[in-house]
């Protein structure tokens, strides 16, 4: 690292200002980004990461600054001239074309050819070349439809390498990986970073940048706040950074759970996706799942809520036992039990219809009389919990389609206070949402338990199942590894469960 | 991403500061306002009758068949399917309205039976629709598709091919012409009609269960909303009001006709979506369905006026629905 030191920037930028009607996105910031490193840019939502990135990929022309690639000043004028730039971004949002083979994919608009033909096995050799250059062990003729997620990133960061590319960002690049997948993503970082890449990784996941990242820079409200070597700080500072709150601020200590046995699940089984998983909940306990992607927690969360036809077993509400392949989710509602998916655009929320129409969507009959809405009571409701939440929101008829994924979240979680609901299964409640916004779940979820609701918690967040959980179930591919509290509940011990090694006693609730 | 984050920090306001003032307006009110001005303009310009009073009545009276059945294409376009098999649906029903008061002297317990019988065939052949959308998941368009062939024919078959005519005076004299205190019976239905959609639609549980269900029939289906009767009940009731308009159009034509109401579904389709009823479901307003029906009809008035014959107006019909669809795309985004 003392090395990079010397090297004069390969791209720096002074005093970057982008401005959109009403708000200062980016308020002269500096930075900057040198040879060889892993720069991760970390912040909330709005703190101008994407911005940033936007400017640098040359979507936004910025209002005011410099930008100097290799210490010579340049005007970035559109995309394509990034690309030219040697400056390329791996988005999110993949731009591969599903029905395409890799090999179409890698050379989309840039196709080798002469005489007006293609040259296949130029393009087929350089595929390859690309592809193990990333460590995808895939066939380069199979459609890119057929690809894991995971597999479809790799290929956009092997299209990348095909470029000449000297500036590569990863825009929330681990979204969609399993661990596993992470881990090899982060050495490809490594392998890419020997040759001279400069890195740009930005992400929401804190955790991650301690395995990848040199340097990180924290933005907040457009803002640039610290730039520190990785070694120079731990999670909590980052956090303290991004919010300007205090680490014990976001997780304060739980109450205890009450004595009463709310939810009763015994030998529940899904498939081949899920064995045996047996456990007691609480009412006032927050029951933490974890497990690495295909551990089978998200299964066990749909199979409490009859989303699983294959789901066997017995699951006792509040004594009452029923058979597991039974559930129905509009019974378990009018029992108070509720299910807050994991993927809230696409399962849970309406999102062409208005804030007021998605909080009450399964609270209705509340608001009925004689058949007919009483939709100022509605109303009333609806603004008592977006103040009760926190929700940003300029009124509760806009639809949910313009908000923030943390406010969206909010709205969905919103739902569970309509109606009287006494167990929660919250599966990822803060994917994809900000450090505030989960702030405000996290206390809407210790609040819950503080007034005797039970609480499921569903996560791949080693945080908050360290941290916001009273005890915490672990399985590994679809095998209950057991069940951690109290001294037992340590990073280690968490993390050793996620990949199968069983602790030595199983604890049983 | 960027914009999410302003809309946040803004508390959403962000978002509608910076798209442009014709992206605003047309999200506003959609396409409908601006070509109803320019309707007016051109019509009225060209042909100074399109404004007068008469006419005015004449197209009002002639709207409402279709703003009975855009209604009806409404409440399933909402749930994100629609319904090709209302023009056959009306073809049927009006042969079987006209069997029912042929045979009757046509007093008012022979009408009272036919419209029964006509309401009766609608409400079938909705019903039919909703059971295979909802109960095997299958696409609306084929299921409609099929039904329009399976009701056209049985329309066919049941009269032969011919019109069923000698219908008595009073069925017509009725439905068709009859007024109720100077206000002609038609409207008072399509009133009705519409008064009771909007109740459904807007005051009850039901209603706000369609937008859910064409919205996102996963969020409704964890929220608890028994999905699959959403959509039976949606093509059940677009029978009924199919139905409707079946009878009044009978008694409007004065015959039974195996051949009426051909052109509804793409006219009834395209008045929805001119009114801002969005293809894919969950957004759309009563009102933008009943005013894109009655523009429909005043357009084909304006070149029934000036002499555009009718196949051309085809082409028209075509092209706006095209125009239309854009357009949803354009304001509600991808």
């Amino acid at each position: 690292m003392s090395t990079a030191v010397s090297q004069p920037p390969l791209l720096r930028v002074e005093g970057l200002t982008k401005r959109f009607p009403g708000v200062l996105a980016l308020d002269g910031v500096d930075f900057e980004l040198r040879a060889g490193e892993v720069h991760a840019v970390v912040g909330e939502n709005g703190a101008g990461k994407s911005t940033l990135v936007k400017v640098l990929a040359g979507s936004f022309r910025p209002d005011r600054g410099r930008l100097f690639l290799e210490g010579r000043e340049v005007v970035i004028r559109g995309p394509h001239h990034a690309s030219v730039l040697g400056i390329r971004v791996v988005f999110q949002e993949l731009s591969l074309v599903p029905q395409l083979s890799v090999v179409e994919n890698l050379f989309l608009g840039r196709e080798v050819a002469r005489s007006g033909l293609l040259r296949k096995g130029i393009m087929l050799r350089r595929a390859v070349e690309a592809l193990s250059l990333v460590g995808a062990a895939l066939d380069p003729h199979a459609p890119v439809r057929e690809l894991r997620p995971a597999q479809r990133y790799l290929v956009e960061i092997a299209k990348a390498t095909l470029a000449d590319v000297r500036v590569l960002i990863l825009d929330e690049p681990t979204a969609s990986l399993t661990a596993e997948e992470a881990t090899r993503l982060f050495e490809l970082c490594r392998t890419l970073q020997q040759s001279g890449v400069a890195i740009l990784y930005v992400t929401h996941r804190l955790e991650e940048l301690f395995a990848v990242a040199t340097r990180v820079t924290v933005l907040r409200d457009g803002r640039h706040i610290v730039t520190l070597p990785i070694a120079d700080v731990d999670q909590r500072r980052l956090i303290t950074y991004m919010t300007g709150r205090e680490f014990r601020e976001i997780f304060p200590p739980l109450e205890a759970p009450r004595p009463a046995v709310r939810l009763r699940v015994r030998d529940l089984t899904v498939g081949g996706r899920l064995q045996a998983t047996s456990f007691d909940l609480r009412a006032g306990e927050i029951l933490g799942v974890g497990g690495l992607i295909g551990s089978g927690k998200s299964d066990l969360g749909r199979a409490l809520f009859g989303l699983e036809p294959e789901a066997a077993g017995t699951v006792a509400l509040d004594g009452a036992p029923s058979d597991a392949h039974r559930l129905d989710p509009r019974r378990l509602l009018r029992q108070g039990v509720m299910y807050f998916p994991p993927d809230r655009r696409k399962e849970a929320l309406v999102l062409c219809r208005s804030v007021a129409e998605n909080v009450t969507l399964a609270a209705l009959a509340r608001f009925e009389r004689l058949g007919l809405l009483r939709k100022k009571e509605e109303r009333r409701a609806v603004h008592g919990l977006v103040g009760r939440l926190r929700i940003r929101v300029p009124g509760t008829s806009v639809r949910v389609q313009v908000l923030s994924g943390g406010n969206q979240q909010k709205v969905m979680l919103a739902r569970g206070l309509v109606r009287d609901v006494r167990v929660f299964i919250c599966d990822e409640p803060t994917q994809g949402i900000d450090v505030g916004a989960k702030v405000d779940v996290y206390r809407f979820i210790r609040d819950l338990a503080a007034q005797g609701a039970s609480v499921i918690l569903i996560s791949s967040d080693t945080a908050e199942i360290l941290h916001l959980c009273h005890r915490v179930l672990i399985l590994y591919r679809g095998i209950p590894m057991g069940i951690l509290a109290g001294e037992e509940l340590t990073e280690e011990n968490v993390v050793r469960n996620y990949f199968g090694a069983r602790l030595a006693e199983v604890a049983h609730a | 991403m960027r914009e999410q984050s302003l809309a946040e920090r803004l508390g959403g306001q962000a978002l509608d500061v910076r798209v442009g003032l014709l992206t605003r307006m047309l999200t506003l009110v959609g396409i409908l306002p601006i070509l109803m001005i320019l309707l007016v303009i051109v019509f009225g310009l060209l042909q100074p009758r399109f404004l007068a009073g008469q006419n005015l009545y004449t197209v009002g009276i002639q709207s409402v068949y279709l703003v009975i059945v855009a209604v009806a294409q409404m409440v399933v376009l909402l749930t994100g399917g629609f319904d090709l098999s209302v023009g056959s649906s009306i073809a049927l029903t009006s042969i079987v309205t006209a069997s029912v008061v042929a045979s009757s002297s046509g007093d008012a317990g022979g009408i009272t039976a036919a419209s029964l019988a006509g309401i009766g065939t609608g409400t079938l052949i909705g019903a039919v629709n909703g059971t295979v959308i909802a109960l095997f998941s299958v696409s609306p368009f084929i299921v409609t598709l099929a039904m329009l062939s399976i009701a056209s024919g049985a329309a066919l078959i049941l009269s032969g091919g011919v019109p069923v005519f000698n219908l008595p005076s009073g069925f017509a004299g009725t439905l068709a012409k009859g007024t109720v205190a100077g206000v002609p019976v038609p409207w008072i239905i399509t009133a009705l009609i519409i008064l009771l959609v909007y109740v459904l639609l807007s005051w009850t549980r039901f209603g706000r269960y369609l937008y859910a269900v064409g919205g996102n029939p996963d969020a409704a289906h964890l929220s608890g909303v028994p999905v699959r009767r959403c959509l039976f009940l949606a093509y059940t009731l677009a029978g009924v009001l199919t139905g409707m308009a079946g009878v009044l159009l009978t008694a409007r034509v004065g015959s039974g006709e195996p051949n009426l109401g051909a052109t509804v579904p793409l006219e009834s389709i395209a008045a929805a979506v001119l009114g801002g009823v969005s293809l894919r479901g969950g957004e759309g307003t009563l009102l933008g369905a009943v005013l894109g029906a009655v523009f429909l009809v005043f357009l084909r008035n304006g070149m029934d006026l000036v002499r555009i014959s009718s196949y051309v107006q085809m082409v028209v019909t075509g092209v706006l629905l095209i125009v239309a669809i854009v357009a949803d795309r354009y304001i509600h985004g991808r």
